[in-house]
């Protein structure tokens, strides 16, 4: 199953020549007015961002360790880990469909059918079927144990009713990846299933929620006995809490692995603004934020180095265990130490509003204000604290 | 049979160097030095004749073991000098490898050297060095006029050396301080070559960034220990979220520290003294935290000779008291920002 996940065993040949290739590509082809650290930089309209990762595929730059049969490109983790880098060397827009290639490809490579692999997986490569997913519930959040939402029994298939919030993509998703109850709520964990929600079912309402950031998509989805079809169910019934969190700790280490490169990239582009800027130049001669800057140079090469090592060690068939927690609590705080930093060492350009400045301060205080999510999605930083205190330091829980 | 050993060796590697250290329990420096020497371990990563030539990783089960033992022994300072002096004093390195002189190594001070009658004249002051007192060589660096930064090879037996005691901090590995008055330092004991300098001072840091993490984690173990067995308010303090959430952040420290020390060991020569620079920036900057707030997790006890948390705080902060996290990182910043205003590789 591990094979499956992080790849067969054919390798590109050269893997430097692999890069080079990658590298050559998505300079070429990645438009300059999308790069965040460029001068004219607008975001991406959705449309073309679907069109933009279409293309990705087909050039062969997505599902890099997915089997060929499934739309994948068949090769291993480790060219999977070459194109992140260099995806995170350029200040690439995110994914438009980051839970469908992160999240649903590989639980589906882990326990879906083999028709539901060949229905959903090549689809969502292609860009032609968006994902959400339904986990996060108003009374279940870090506590996901007490899900609601109940997925009942019927003679064709299912019939679910509850709400979903938080639920990021839910406005355009075509899919819901839905955590539900399938049992006694009483057996917490022991009683949830995984089903591929089709978002045009009857019942489905999705309400927007305002963002923070007011970035588009979030939202909450109410479930009025909405009907689905028995192969939607995604595993085995009542198996999927640990389907979900078995592929959960792997990819808690594994998503977004162009993380630590996409942070050297913003590195460059503050001590780029601070060396090219007149009024900003004295911040690279003083002790202040020269210790600082290296502080967040240290916190980047230990992102680089979790995901090169999580990597090798996937790549020899080893486990990784919990230990994406450490990853996850890591970048998601290092990288909030970093946006506060740059907001502050741009804040000293007041004086000149030049574009290079403008544009790297509405770079970073995006940054920062998006920040503030990472270390509450996927786990908050008080649960990956107790998540290695319980499982890797193996506390004793007991009074 | 220069390569990065595989998790058996090394687990093998482990058990042999508890063994020794364990031996050299009680022992004077002199007396474990020969222990030491006699069972290889010291010329463990020296090129033959003088050691065995093997990978830095075989060190660290050694750091190890003698970290947790609080071994009173200049051990990090020997294995980083080795190869040096396999290449530039071959006579000392026979007798430091094998156990039966002493090395001990400064890592700053104020020493200036000047060329004189065929003689090189030292003037000025180290910075601390362990083992003052029980050493025979000492390792220290020195500014030279015109060839800029170098490395003297100290004969502390010699007569006319006063080693002014230092300090009180580390109670295993006493420490001190050298003044030199127009010493005059046989030119075979200067040592100004460029890349045994980095490759020293490389090798340096990453097996004090080594030593720095196994004393932390040796705190860390006994707070565990601790806060697992005591119970306050009617329930183990183990079961209090708070210090666990503060036990898990200390873990995390270690493991992030980890990444880069297994970056340094991995990296290629002329990438080491970077890599290095940055493993120990970071280690001296989160290991004291770490034994101070293992410390704390004790209570009372924490603050008594009944438990050893103290000695392997006092180890670490005598460490980074002769070279502290922000020195470190001066370093690390100037590298970071040139590599940030470099262009990328196409
Ligand atoms: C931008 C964004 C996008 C998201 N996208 C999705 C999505 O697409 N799908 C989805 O299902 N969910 C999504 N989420 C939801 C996210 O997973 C939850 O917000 C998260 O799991 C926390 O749950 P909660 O919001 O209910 O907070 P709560 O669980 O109520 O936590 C509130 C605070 O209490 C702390 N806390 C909780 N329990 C403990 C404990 N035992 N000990 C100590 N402290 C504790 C938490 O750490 C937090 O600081 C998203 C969230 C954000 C911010």
């Amino acid at each position: 199953m591990q094979a499956q996940a992080h790849g067969s065993s054919v390798t590109a040949a050269d893997p430097a020549a692999y890069r080079l290739g990658v590298r050559a590509w998505l300079e070429a082809e990645l438009p300059q007015h999308w790069r965040a650290d460029q001068l004219g930089y607008r975001a991406p309209a959705t449309a073309e961002l679907y069109d933009w990762e279409r293309r990705m595929h087909a050039a062969g730059y997505a599902g890099m360790a997915w089997p060929t049969a499934y739309g994948g490109q068949g090769l291993t983790i480790r060219e999977h880990l070459i194109v992140n880098q260099e995806i995170g060397r350029l200040a690439m827009p995110l994914s438009a469909n980051s839970l469908g290639k992160e999240l649903v490809g590989p639980i589906l490579l882990e326990i879906g059918s083999e028709e539901q692999k060949l229905r959903f997986i090549p689809r969502l490569l292609r860009m032609e079927e968006i994902w959400c997913q339904g986990f996060s519930e108003p009374e279940a959040g870090s506590d996901l144990a007490r899900i609601r939402t109940r997925a009942e029994k019927t003679a064709s298939g299912w019939r679910i009713n509850g709400q979903k919030i938080w639920t990021s993509l839910a406005d355009r998703a075509d899919y819901c990846l839905l955590l539900a109850r399938t049992g006694s709520l009483e057996d917490r964990h022991g009683s949830l299933s995984l089903f591929a929600l089709p978002m045009g079912a009857r019942g489905i309402t999705v309400r927007p929620i305002r963002q923070m950031t007011e970035a588009e998509g979030f939202c909450e989805v109410f479930l009025d006995d909405v009907e689905i079809g028995d192969d939607a169910l995604i595993g085995s019934v009542n198996e999927g809490w640990r389907a979900a969190i078995e592929v959960l700790s792997v990819e808690r280490a594994t998503n977004r692995m162009y993380r630590g490169w996409r942070f050297e990239n913003e590195f460059r582009h503050l001590v780029r603004v601070c060396a090219a800027e007149p009024t900003l130049r004295h911040v690279l001669a003083d002790r202040h934020y020269r210790q600082q800057l290296a502080a967040s140079w240290a916190d980047i090469e230990i992102v680089k180095r979790y995901a090169v090592d999580v990597v090798e060690r996937l790549a020899q068939g080893q486990r990784i265990g919990q230990h994406g927690s450490f990853m996850k609590l890591h970048w998601s705080e290092a990288h909030q130490r970093f946006a506060v930093l740059a907001l502050e060492i741009l804040a000293l350009g007041w004086a000149s509003d030049t574009p290079e400045i403008a544009n790297a301060r509405r770079r970073f205080e995006e940054i920062y204000l998006q920040g503030r999510a990472e270390t509450i999605f996927a786990g908050t930083t008080e649960i990956q604290l107790g998540i290695i205190a319980d499982r890797i330091l193996q506390l004793p829980r007991g009074g | 049979m220069n390569e990065h050993p595989s998790a058996a060796e090394l687990q093998d590697f482990a058990t042999s160097a508890a063994r020794a250290c364990e031996a050299c329990q009680g022992l004077s420096p002199k007396a474990a030095a020969q222990r030491l020497g006699a069972d290889g371990l010291l010329g463990l990563l020296a090129p033959e004749p003088h050691g065995l030539g093997l990978h830095r990783a075989f060190a660290r089960p050694v750091i190890a073991a003698a970290a947790a033992r609080r071994l009173g022994f200049p051990l990090v300072e020997t294995l980083a000098a080795s190869s040096l002096l396999a290449a530039a004093a071959p006579s000392i390195a026979e007798a430091v490898l094998s156990g039966h002189e002493v090395l001990t190594a400064a890592r700053a001070g104020s020493v200036s050297a000047a060329w004189a009658d065929g003689a090189m004249v030292l003037n000025g002051i180290t910075g601390e060095f362990p083992m003052a007192l029980d050493a025979h060589w000492l390792l220290t660096p020195v500014m030279h006029g015109t060839a800029g930064p170098a490395l003297a090879i100290v004969d502390l037996a010699a007569v006319g050396h006063e080693v002014e005691p230092r300090g009180e901090l580390d109670i295993d590995r006493p420490r001190g301080a050298l003044r030199f008055t127009d010493h005059r330092l046989p030119p075979s004991r200067f040592i100004d070559q460029g890349e045994l300098l980095s490759a020293h001072r490389a090798d340096d840091l990453l097996l004090s960034a080594n030593d720095l993490h196994e004393c932390a984690r040796s705190a860390l173990d006994l707070a565990l220990a601790h806060v697992s067995a005591r119970s306050q308010f009617g329930r183990k303090l183990v079961s209090f979220q708070a210090l666990r959430h503060d036990l898990a952040r200390a873990r995390m420290g270690l493991e992030n520290g980890e990444r880069l020390i297994e970056q340094a060991l991995a990296a290629s020569p002329d990438a080491a003294l970077a890599a290095a620079e940055l493993a120990y920036a970071h280690a001296a900057a989160v290991t004291p935290g770490i034994a101070e707030m293992a410390l704390q997790m004790h209570g009372g006890m924490g603050f008594t000779w009944d438990v050893p948390t103290h000695f392997y705080l006092r180890r670490i902060r005598a460490q980074v008291a002769s070279l502290g996290a922000a020195e470190a990182r001066d370093r690390v910043a100037e590298r970071a920002i040139a590599q940030a205003l470099a262009p990328l590789p196409a």
